[in-house]
């Protein structure tokens, strides 16, 4: 597990998740951060399941499509908080604070 | 001699039993329960003239009723009710006073509303009074005296809404409550040495004596406003006029007198406790006149001058004659509850107008209330036969004829010579000279108030003559003597009242100077109650904020516990809410922190060299 294209792999995620945890105003830089994160996420099972012979691996496509509709999702929200809000930053998503 | 005992005492309860009928009638049922209160108290006098008529008849026999009550240990207390002549003959004279004062209150208190409650007060001041008066052991009397304590301070305090009124009631409380403590110690020396509390049974012997005289003195001292005590009688002023003639000028004031009358074979076997009775009631009578001749209130004249008569009470106890002390309370309260009552008319018909300076040239407008209050001067200096002579003039006459020191001969005389002249500063203000009343005064005499103040004035000038006609006393009083001392109270009347209009008629010649407007320093010793009701009671009041309940309550029950845990708990929590922002961002910097610190952790306690499984894989 810890071969040199997974450890790869697996930095590329921590930085993605660096970058989400760590961005600065735009709500766009995040979803960016989430797409990559579920690339890295692809790419390591992608090839776990080619360097550990399992036969019938679906889960890698099934991660795919789910990710390209939580895309879909996330793009769809921006636009709808960018038409109310004006912006889109995220010092104004703070509905919940007391 | 031949009267069942029952009957006798149906004939002391009927009195009470009609007095007290309409109060306990609810006032809704009654078509006018004023009239029918003051037909009552009217009844109640009446029919209290039966024990006396019998008591009469039989040469002045003694009749007691007894019941046990309850007994503790070897003392037994019991409700006993006794009609000797002090309190058959006390009975109607206060039912009397009571009957013209209630009448007088229908007309002077007819614009309050709450007049049902005020004439219930009255009643039940006066039971209580009678429960003190026919009282044969001692504790029944102080149920008595605890009685007219309380009604006292809820009549003082009947416009409570005035915080002078709270001043005073609270001052009548305060120093009835201290006369209390030597009621009590000498109730408790009596428990103590086997004695019974019975009131003829108070023969002890000389040595042990002390300690129960002085404080049966202490007792009346405090109740009856001696020269220490003296502050709350003036102050009692604060109430309405019916009360102050009612309770501080001829029923409550008396019970520490009385107290004495009954007991004083106990304060007679200690020759201390008597000249300090003798002294104090001399010192209080002059300190007393002589405050009176500085006041420029009406009805505190008036207490004033009751006081000073109480000092002459205290006195005559002290010369072993409790006989004329209970004779002089008996006159003195049918003219000083006249003089008080007529000083309500004053009062209410120049528009509650209660200074002296602003009053005068009366006497066209009040005829009868102006007559009245010369009868009543008059009987109070001691005008021969008029009712105060009786009283006064004896006791003077005993005071010049027995062994006592010449301090308390001095000061009753110069007593009884101020007394002559406050009275004629009294009448020369308010009704002679030219008037300083206000334009539009509605000055008038109703009839229903004048009515009882001519009874009382009948009173006034009879009673004297019908009361010393009909009691003996037991000692023989001293019938020899020189002519200066059996005239000496005549002597001083004619002076004093020749002095008195001499300096009246001079008083306008007199040059205007400042000094002339200010009390003299008598009057200042007097009123100098600064320390007492100020100072003593803030420090001791301030103690007990900073002690008790700052220090002990607040600090370490309070503030040391519950309030710093919840004071904390609320900081922390407005400082902590501070910084939930609701946005993602500071959350997912926590988790991403979180996760790296335990995965750090996690990676860093395996050990150096990694299994053989996963060094095959």
């Amino acid at each position: 597990l810890t071969s040199p294209t997974n450890l790869l792999f697996t930095f590329s995620f921590i930085i993605f998740t660096i970058g989400f945890t760590f961005r600065h105003t735009h709500l766009l830089s995040a979803l960016l951060c989430l797409e990559g994160m579920m690339l890295s996420v692809f790419l390591l099972m992608a090839t776990w399941s080619l360097s550990s012979n399992i036969s019938s691996f679906i889960l890698p496509l099934t991660v795919l499509t789910l990710s390209a509709c939580e895309a879909g999702i996330g793009l769809a929200l921006l636009i709808a908080s960018a038409r109310t809000h004006n912006t889109a930053n995220l010092k104004n998503l703070n509905l919940l604070q007391c | 001699m031949t009267q069942p005992l029952a009957l006798i005492i149906m004939l002391f309860l009927l009195p009470l039993a009609i007095l007290t009928l309409p109060m306990l009638t609810p006032s809704s049922k009654l078509a006018s329960p004023l009239k029918t209160k003051v037909l009552a108290a009217k009844l109640a006098f009446l029919t209290s003239l039966i024990p006396l008529t019998y008591l009469i008849h039989n040469d002045l026999t003694i009749t007691t009723y007894e019941a046990q009550w309850s007994q503790i240990g070897t003392t037994t207390i019991r409700v006993s009710f006794t009609l000797d002549i002090y309190s058959t003959f006390f009975l109607p004279i206060l039912l009397f006073v009571v009957w013209a004062i209630m009448e007088f209150t229908v007309q002077y208190m007819e614009s309050d509303l709450k007049i049902n409650t005020f004439f219930n007060q009255l009643t039940t001041f006066t039971l209580v009074m009678v429960i003190l008066v026919t009282a044969e052991n001692l504790f029944q009397f102080f149920i008595g005296w605890e009685g007219v304590g309380i009604m006292s301070f809820m009549l003082i305090n009947w416009w409570s809404f005035r915080s002078n009124s709270n001043k005073a009631a609270m001052q009548a409380v305060i120093y009835n409550r201290l006369a209390d403590i030597g009621l009590v110690v000498a109730l408790a020396w009596m428990v103590i040495n086997d004695l019974s509390l019975d009131i003829k049974n108070t023969q002890v012997t000389p040595d042990m004596a002390l300690i129960p005289a002085l404080g049966l003195l202490l007792a009346a001292a405090g109740k009856s406003a001696q020269f220490g005590f003296h502050p709350w009688l003036p102050a009692a002023m604060e109430g309405p006029t019916p009360v102050s003639a009612l309770l501080h000028s001829s029923t409550m004031v008396v019970a520490g007198v009385f107290l004495l009358i009954r007991t004083s074979n106990m304060l007679y076997s200690n020759e201390t406790a008597t000249t300090a009775c003798l002294l104090l009631g001399a010192f209080t009578s002059m300190l007393a006149a002589s405050c009176a001749l500085t006041q420029n209130d009406l009805k505190k004249i008036i207490a004033y001058s009751t006081t000073s008569q109480l000092g002459l009470m205290m006195t005559s106890i002290g010369l072993k004659q409790p006989e004329l002390a209970f004779m002089h309370i008996s006159t003195h309260a049918f003219f000083k509850a006249m003089l008080f009552l007529c000083a309500g008319t004053i009062i209410h018909s120049l528009g509650n107008e209660q200074d002296i300076r602003k009053m005068g040239g009366l006497k066209k407008a009040l005829p009868t209330t102006t007559s009245c209050l010369i009868i009543g001067s008059l009987a109070l200096s001691g005008m021969p036969f008029m009712a105060g002579f009786y009283s006064k003039d004896a006791i003077i006459e005993a005071i010049n004829t027995s062994h006592v020191n010449s301090l308390s001969l001095a000061m009753t005389l110069v007593a009884t010579t101020f007394t002559t002249l406050y009275s004629l500063r009294m009448i020369y203000y308010v009704t002679l000279n030219t008037p300083r009343i206000l334009s539009l005064s509605a000055v008038s005499e109703a009839p229903q108030t004048t009515s009882p103040i001519l009874r009382l004035a009948i009173g006034s000038i009879a009673a004297g003559l019908m009361i010393s006609a009909t009691i003996m006393p037991p000692n023989i009083p001293q019938l020899t003597m020189p002519t200066s001392a059996k005239l000496a109270a005549l002597n001083i009347l004619i002076l004093s009242l020749l002095v008195g209009s001499i300096l009246i008629t001079m008083a306008n010649q007199l040059p205007n100077s400042i000094k002339g407007t200010q009390n003299p320093l008598i009057s200042k010793i007097i009123h100098s109650y600064f320390i007492l009701h100020h100072t003593l009671p803030s420090m001791i009041l301030q103690i007990s904020q900073k002690l008790s309940t700052h220090l002990m309550d607040q600090t370490h029950y309070e503030a040391l516990g519950p309030k710093t845990v919840t004071h904390l708990q609320t900081l922390m929590a407005k400082l902590l809410t501070n910084f939930h922002k609701a946005q993602i961002n500071p959350y997912l910097k926590i988790a991403i922190l979180s996760i790296t610190l335990i995965s750090l952790l996690y990676f860093t306690s395996m050990n150096a060299e990694p299994p053989d499984a996963a060094h095959e894989l």
